[in-house]
């Protein structure tokens, strides 16, 4: 504040009148959110939802990790990436302009779109099952085959379980910094309580060695975090805290999608394939052709909406406050 | 044979019964967000969430369906 008094006073020569006003303490500092080159368009995204209140977290590198992954997991084929690759190079070329959300969306498609390449890669597909078919090599699990459908699903519910846990544990910082003490004590039985849930799922299915102790151990932590969960909410709480813990496992459970709508997406390339070979050459080319754009469409869609839906409700759910206002700078753009 | 068209039948029938109720909800919480949105844009993204709130019951039904095909 001197400084800006001594720059003041000597641009106006010394004659300078300067009053500081007090600001009201429940007046909000406005919100101007600040991110690295590559995670910048996924900023469009969280403001979608809300602009994050002064003072707390952004969430935006995150979901600039998560959010292509995800898409990806769900497109996995490599022709599709490819074509939505280009279309939304295409589109950013040919309509971007001056619109910065239209620039913004399709670098999203970009990065989603590359992802999906990857991921096309480790799951061997080119066009549904052709690439199999012409002997692409699957790097780590073909997702046409009968014995794919289960380590995709513990893939999708370890990405979830990551995802839902990472979310508590910035739920913890944010109560821990903003001197939220319950919300802290709470928050942290969330947490145990989802681990040792996880734990005894994995004592079920016998992945934890251990056998009885275990399942004992495990027990012992999901009532310890039950009874934080309770903790300090009264009467109320005793409704609150269960339930919560069952939310939290129905979100790691909502990650299933994932392998839900990639199974999907597979299946229906799979048949319009097989469509397209039943009848004669110049009719299979027209229907493959049909099928296989209508699933692109699909393609370039659903994912999208899937991913963003599984970081606002899950993951955002945990950690996020929204309601911030947005910072408007002072002074009018002038246009040449 | 005449087990596994039942464990078809029932995964089958996991996953649409749950598809039901997912649309019967997502139709009226939809409708309401159009209104919404009509009168306040800015809602767009809150009102996407509340339309993406009953998936779960489709998850879940497809977490049975899931199970039945894999464990059973």
């Amino acid at each position: 504040m001197p400084e800006l008094r001594l720059e003041l006073d000597r641009a106006a020569g010394g004659e300078l009148a300067l009053d500081e006003l007090s600001t009201p303490p429940e007046a909000e500092p406005p919100v101007l959110m600040r991110n690295r080159r590559l995670a910048r368009p996924f900023e469009f995204l969280v403001r979608f939802l809300d602009l994050p209140r002064a003072g707390t977290l952004d969430p935006t590198v995150l979901m600039a990790l998560f959010l292509p992954l995800m898409v990806g997991v769900m497109v996995g084929d490599v022709v599709y990436g490819t074509l939505l690759f280009v279309i939304a190079l295409f589109v950013r070329r040919r309509f971007a302009g001056d619109s910065a959300a239209v620039r913004d969306l399709s670098r999203v498609f970009v990065s989603g779109a590359l992802s999906a390449i990857v991921f096309g890669v480790l799951f061997g597909e080119a066009l549904g099952d052709v690439g199999h078919k012409l002997g692409l090599p699957a790097l780590w699990s073909y997702r046409g085959g009968a014995h794919a459908v289960q380590p995709l699903l513990l893939f999708s519910l370890a990405l979830g379980a990551a995802h839902v846990v990472l979310g508590q544990l910035l739920g913890l910082w944010q109560s821990a910094s903003a001197g939220r003490t319950v919300e802290l004590v709470n928050r942290f039985g969330s947490l145990l309580a989802l681990g040792g849930v996880v734990a005894l799922a994995g004592v079920a299915a016998s992945r934890v060695p251990g056998g009885m102790l275990a399942a004992f151990i495990a027990g012992g932590v999901v009532a310890v975090g039950l009874v934080l969960l309770i903790a300090g909410r009264g009467a109320l709480g005793f409704l609150m805290g269960p339930l919560e813990l069952v939310g939290t496992l129905g979100n790691v459970l909502s990650y299933l999608r994932l392998a839900a709508v990639g199974l999907a997406s597979t299946y229906l390339a799979m048949i319009a394939n097989e469509l397209s070979v039943l009848g004669p050459i110049w009719l299979g080319v027209f229907i493959g052709l049909f099928f296989h754009s209508l699933n692109l469409g699909l393609a370039s869609f659903s994912p999208m909406i899937q991913a963003l839906r599984l970081h606002y409700v899950e993951f955002f759910s945990k950690f996020y406050e929204g309601g911030g206002q947005p910072f408007r700078p002072f002074g009018a753009r002038v246009t040449p | 044979m005449m087990q596994h068209g039942l464990l078809a039948l029932g995964a089958g029938l996991a996953v649409g019964l749950g598809a039901i109720g997912t649309g019967f909800a997502q139709a009226r919480i939809g409708a309401a967000a159009m209104a919404a949105i009509a009168e306040k844009p800015e809602l767009t993204g809150r009102a996407i969430l509340m339309v993406a709130i009953p998936e779960t019951m489709i998850i879940l039904g497809f977490a049975v369906a899931a199970m039945i095909i894999v464990l059973l």
